[in-house]
């Protein structure tokens, strides 16, 4: 782990939701800055528990975390999307005017829906300043939950898309609204095209979406920057994926095509963290008494379940040994609170790391 | 006995509590019972193609009797309904294909969860292409994007009144808030964090949506009556992890109606697993 963290500026740690990824991104915070390291975990909507622990149930400015006594130094900040969202646009905006107008319309409320991908963007802006600042040797960010780990790659595009000059270019030169925009659109030969979308949406919706792709024009240079510069970052060579995944069939599929979408995108994936793959008594031999009948037969039925998915486990690891280290780790019983429960986490992870064979983290 | 009463049923939950595994159940045993049913996840990776090892696409594929599944992105919902409106495939093609309209409505907020949603109730509402089925059930996403989605509308509805957007926007609105068409199953762990989730969850959608909403708490171990255990690691841990869930049990029956507990079958097998929750559904 040692070693992933002094090869890399950043670490982003993805994986789809309720695998415990934030738990795990700001245990590696812990583990980092016990090796010495000035480090800053960003994290999305932390559990009450976890953002006491961090020091950052307040507001959205990064702390130092409360309580450490690490030979490194351990910072933390949570990730608020609208507020960076709104901050974005002041700071892009060329004047006041156009920030008023934008935040005025109606639409662009709902840009903040997830679809949007407008979490995914917000945070890597957040990384990428962050990052520029050269304030810490390591930043680790804990990407916002997503249906499938892929779709954080995706995200920037979906924003980008909004700010394409083609759809902005419809609108520049063109203050007046409703008909004079659209009929210049005409004339572009897209007639049919156009009026089957009148058709769909009508003349309200279109005078309002002219009015907000118009007041987004003069963003679209400052905005094209940030996402080249987001996406640079991300495959940078200094910069390392983590997957986070539970344990099961189509989890463990899906984290295969994963790899190769990261791959094939350029990216590079260190390694994957099987969070809560398995209680600790699969690690020791039957016992040889048991309280009940009953408690014995459990024992044989989930024992047999756990037989089965490491045989998968096996497979799995076979497969991925020479390309990306694959780190498993049991459940904790412990309930973990403050910083002694990501202590706990961090020493797992460190002890697993250690323990494997095959690959060991690079 | 889990009763599903209405044409949509709109399965979410916490992150990794086994939603989709619930939404092929609730499919599955609505299938069995011999209507006909399309199950339906959203966005564009398929989780039931790896579930199923069958591939997954817009169009619905029949992996048992009665039982169809497939998966809904924005655009294809779009071009659905799109095609209909048109009518002439070749028009529907051409304003699809047109690159700066394609850019346009990925850009624009609202009307990717419009297009989806709109396809949802389209059924019910009689209104865009026909969906040939009694039942169709719903894998959404988690709590906040869930959440996001429903609340599309809404916003779209506030934006624009008039117009074909404010009449759809408006239209949608009514079904997903009509407990005769459509529920809502909140699928939950008995651990602390998706139990607070769920409540939360549960006063969201009673407060916006409707009030026809089922809570099914997910791999259940109070199915073991022991009292007594000795100090190996095994009967320890089936201890403690009994202890957490009896407190997260009385936490979320504090404030909600439990409709089922399912118990944690340990079963590595998706079909059998499925088949397992399903006569959960009946007893």
């Amino acid at each position: 782990m040692r070693s992933l963290f002094e090869n890399n500026k950043v670490v982003v740690c993805t994986g789809s939701g309720g695998v415990g990824k934030t738990t795990i991104s700001a245990s590696l915070g812990v583990l980092a800055a016990q090796y010495g390291q000035r480090v800053l975990v960003l994290t999305i909507d932390p559990a009450k528990r976890l953002a006491t622990a961090l020091g950052i149930q307040g507001d959205a400015n990064i702390v130092k975390v409360p309580g450490q006594n690490f030979k490194g130094e351990l910072y933390a900040g949570r990730i608020d999307s609208v507020e960076i969202f709104n901050a974005f646009i002041r700071e892009a905006a060329p004047s006041n005017d156009v920030v008023e107008k934008i935040l005025k319309n109606k639409l662009y409320e709902q840009l903040s829906t997830t679809l949007s991908g407008s979490q995914e963007f917000t945070s890597l802006v957040k990384l990428y300043e962050e990052q520029k600042s050269n304030k810490y040797d390591l930043i680790i960010l804990d990407t916002p939950p997503t249906q499938h780990a892929i779709d954080f790659l995706h995200s920037p595009e979906k924003i980008y898309a909004l700010f394409q000059s083609s759809i902005t270019k419809w609108f520049i030169n063109n203050t007046q609204k409703g008909g004079s925009v659209w009929s210049r659109i005409l004339h572009k030969g897209t007639q049919t095209v156009l009026s089957i979308f009148h058709r769909v949406t009508g003349s309200d919706f279109m005078d309002e979406l002219s009015d907000f792709f118009f007041s987004l024009k003069d963003l679209q240079e400052n905005i094209t920057q940030t996402c080249q510069g987001t996406q640079e970052l991300l495959k940078d060579k200094n910069t390392a994926f983590l997957l986070v995944t539970s344990f099961d069939r189509a989890k463990i599929q899906e984290a295969s095509s994963y790899y190769g979408e990261l791959v094939s995108g350029g990216y590079q994936l260190d390694s994957i963290i099987i969070n809560r793959a398995f209680p600790k008594w699969v690690l020791e031999p039957k016992p040889e008494i048991f309280s009940s009948e009953s408690l014995e037969a459990e024992y044989d039925r989930q024992n047999q379940y756990y037989t089965t998915r490491e045989e998968m486990f096996d497979q799995f690891q076979k497969d991925f040994a020479d390309r990306v280290n694959v780190v498993k780790l049991h459940e904790l019983e412990e309930e973990l609170s403050g910083l002694e429960g990501l202590k706990l986490v961090a020493d797992l992870i460190e002890t697993q790391v250690n323990n494997e064979t095959t690959g060991g983290m690079k | 006995m889990v009763n599903v009463d209405c044409p949509l049923v709109f399965v979410t939950g916490k992150g990794g509590v086994g939603k989709s595994m619930w939404a092929a159940s609730v499919a599955s045993h609505l299938a069995s019972r011999g209507k006909r049913v399309l199950l339906v996840e959203f966005g564009e990776t398929s989780f039931f193609g790896y579930f199923f090892s069958q591939p997954i696409n817009m169009n619905p594929r029949q992996i048992r009797p009665n039982l169809d599944v497939s998966i809904w992105s924005w655009a294809s919902c779009l071009r659905d309904y799109i095609g209909h409106l048109v009518k002439i495939d070749k028009l529907a093609d051409l304003f699809f294909e047109n690159k700066v309209m394609r850019a346009l409505i990925r850009g624009a907020p609202a009307l990717k969860e419009l297009a989806i949603l709109g396809k949802a109730t389209s059924g019910v509402r009689h209104y865009g292409p026909e969906l040939d089925y009694d039942h169709i059930v719903f894998d959404c996403y988690a709590t906040g994007h869930f959440l996001a989605l429903m609340r599309a509308p809404v916003g779209m509805y506030e934006a624009i009144k008039f117009g074909p957007m404010g009449d759809q926007s408006l239209a949608i609105i009514k079904t997903l808030k009509d407990p005769k068409t459509t529920e809502y199953h909140l699928v939950t762990l008995l651990e602390e964090l998706p139990v607070s989730e769920t409540k939360e969850l549960h006063a969201s959608i009673d407060k916006e949506l409707n009030s026809n909403i089922k809570v099914i708490v997910n791999k259940s171990l109070r199915y073991i009556r022991d009292n007594e255990f000795n100090d190996s690691t095994f009967e320890q841990s089936v201890c403690h992890n009994l202890q957490r869930q009896n407190n997260s049990w009385a936490q979320l029956q504090e404030s909600l109606k439990i409709d089922l507990e399912v118990p944690y079958f340990f079963e590595s097998d998706p079909n059998e697993l499925i088949e397992k929750i399903s006569k959960e559904m009946v007893k």
